[in-house]
């Protein structure tokens, strides 16, 4: 047994699909929902926490992205620090489908993990703002309630704001 | 929430798995709907409105309120000389992308007089009948990125009821960063005993009816109240022989605008407004000068410093229609030139100056005195003056910023 090591405490989650991750405190005190957790439950820390609403891809990238952030936070504030997590954020979002991106953000709304949510909304809002209604519609599995005459009238009110419409290719 | 039972997956709550309801789970959770809608841009929420009823109801509730930069002018409306009762406007684009005019003239109601713009304050329009200083003119405020707009309340005969009251000038006073409210200042005579002192009447498009404001006041005769500038919390008239004046909408005081002695007898300004949150005051002397500053007022009132100093020799020998061979008796200038717009960015190197030539309007940038066509003027039909004249002034052109305000 080592005696100069000095152990960090690890949580055990448990995702949605039964996969149980161990992570550091320190991660899993970025999720505000488990903070609270243990702030009203200080003796429940060797518990399996259950996360019935993350599966375990989101988790596992939810993790991955704590771990850097909190790298990054650890080192001095720069610009160049700056850029880096900026493009840290556009890396993660980059390869991620539409489906993808809207579980991670559920997952994240429901870990309660304001910096990562943030930047999952912009990054759907950077995605659709240059779309057209209906690919907005499909995007967010949509109906349209409209009557043909109402959805003209609106549009109508408001039409320099329809012009550079990108093309639907996905 | 969390299960504080170690061994019972929480089955108590009522969330589904995800997999494939994730679309349906973040359109039915307005709370992240509407993170997402506050990081687009307003026009893209224009578009959006269309989606769905739902977001129609998202994007229009009163506490919807996105982040977007007030400040950010993308347009001016410059009104057409035109003889007809109806005011048009050409619209000049200030941003690099494409964009249709929000209007060409207003309509928004069936006014048998027509309706103009009186002043641009913020992202809203204080409008009224194109034919003034009747009785019966009717005040609107407008907003051009909603169409939204409300009619004024009538002015009233003035408190003691006594006959006729001239109305000087109506001014728009808006700030969204500090309140969602605007208030309307009328500047009128008083009643006959007291000549030569105006009253201040105060509309709030908060606590409602239009109602005096402080004391009757003595001004100078030549302050300007139709051209109001609303900065810093207050409306700023220049006079171009004595005094300016600054009324304090807050407080409801009026007070002294220090200027810098007058050259000569008469002030010769040719540009006062407002931009990105700073006073801007133009004064060309001379007759055949192409080179003046922009003066900017210290937040604290001490005073105007020079912000940008302008060189149009450039312009005029790109455009020589400029020079007119003779000085003008309106402006005494030997060049056709005047001042639309000063258009302050976030940073001074993005600043610049909105100029109008004979027939076309010119972007000239304060950084290193570039230059670039806006826009071309269609000639009109029927021309007062030669070629070389100059259709519009500072008075005529009218900043355009997008705007969800509430009218």
């Amino acid at each position: 047994m080592s005696m100069a090591a000095v152990e960090t405490k690890k949580i055990t989650l448990r995702t949605a699909d039964n996969h149980e991750f161990e992570v550091e405190e320190a991660i899993a005190m970025e999720f505000s929902t488990i903070k609270t957790f243990f702030d009203e439950n200080p003796d429940a820390s060797e518990d399996t926490i259950p996360l019935p609403n993350v599966t375990s891809k989101c988790l596992s990238a939810i993790i991955e992205y704590c771990k850097s952030h909190l790298a990054f936070r650890a080192r001095e504030t720069s610009s160049s620090i700056d850029e880096q997590v900026r493009t840290y954020d556009e890396e993660f979002v980059k390869a991620r489908d539409n489906e993808s991106l809207k579980e991670l953000i559920l997952a994240a709304n429901y870990l309660n993990i304001k910096a990562l949510l943030d930047m999952l909304n912009q990054a759907v809002a950077d995605r659709i703002k240059n779309k057209s209604v209906e690919y907005v519609r499909r995007f967010f599995g949509l109906e349209n309630d409209y009557t043909p005459e109402e959805e003209a009238a609106i549009r109508a009110e408001n039409e320099w704001a329809f012009e550079g419409v990108d093309p639907d290719d996905d | 929430m969390l299960s504080t039972k170690r061994s019972r997956a929480s089955s108590s709550n009522s969330y589904q798995l995800l997999s494939s309801s994730s679309a349906d789970l973040i359109a039915s959770d307005d709370n992240i709907l509407t993170l997402i809608l506050l990081c687009l841009p307003l026009k893209c929420l224009l578009k959006f409105k269309t989606v769905s009823k739902h977001w129609l109801s998202l994007i229009t509730d009163p506490r919807f309120s996105p982040k977007y930069d007030c400040r950010t002018t993308s347009g001016l409306f410059a009104r057409r000389l035109s003889g007809q009762t109806k005011a048009e406007y050409d619209f000049i684009n200030l941003t690099p992308n494409p964009s249709r005019a929000p209007f060409q003239s207003l309509t928004f109601v069936d006014d048998p007089s027509g309706i103009r713009i009186l002043q641009s304050c913020n992202g809203l329009l204080l409008c009224c009948s194109f034919r003034a200083n009747r009785p019966e003119t009717t005040y609107y405020i407008y907003n051009p990125t909603t169409k939204q707009y409300t009619v004024l309340p009538g002015l009233g005969p003035g408190p003691r009821g006594r006959s006729s009251r001239n109305t000087f000038g109506v001014s728009l006073a808006f700030d969204p960063s500090k309140s969602p409210h605007y208030k309307v200042i009328c500047i009128r005579n008083c009643d006959s005993d007291l000549p030569d002192h105006y009253q201040i009447e105060i509309y709030s498009s908060r606590s409602g009816p239009w109602r005096p404001s402080c004391c009757p006041f003595a001004a100078p005769i030549n302050v300007q109240f139709k051209n109001g500038v609303f900065w810093n919390g207050a409306l700023h008239w220049l006079s171009d022989w004595g005094d300016s004046l600054c009324f304090d909408v807050e407080e409801e005081r009026i007070r002294d605008l220090p200027m810098a002695p007058v050259v000569g007898d008469v002030r010769l300004y040719r540009y006062f407004g407002q931009s990105g949150g700073h006073l801007h005051l133009i004064e060309v002397y001379g007759s055949d000068t192409l080179q003046f500053d922009v003066y900017e007022m210290e937040r604290d009132y001490s005073g105007w410093f020079v912000k940008y100093q302008v060189d149009l020799n450039p312009i005029a020998a790109a455009f020589p229609e400029m020079a007119r061979g003779y000085v003008d008796p309106v402006d005494l200038h030997s060049y056709a030139f005047s001042i639309l717009s000063v258009v302050q960015q976030e940073s001074d190197e993005d600043s610049f100056l909105v100029l109008h030539l004979p027939n076309k309007a010119i972007r000239y940038n304060f950084k290193d005195g570039s230059f670039s066509k806006l826009h071309d003027f269609a000639p009109l039909r029927t021309r007062v003056g030669g070629d070389g004249s100059l259709e519009f002034d500072c008075y005529d052109a009218y900043q355009f910023t997008e705007s969800f305000a509430c009218v």
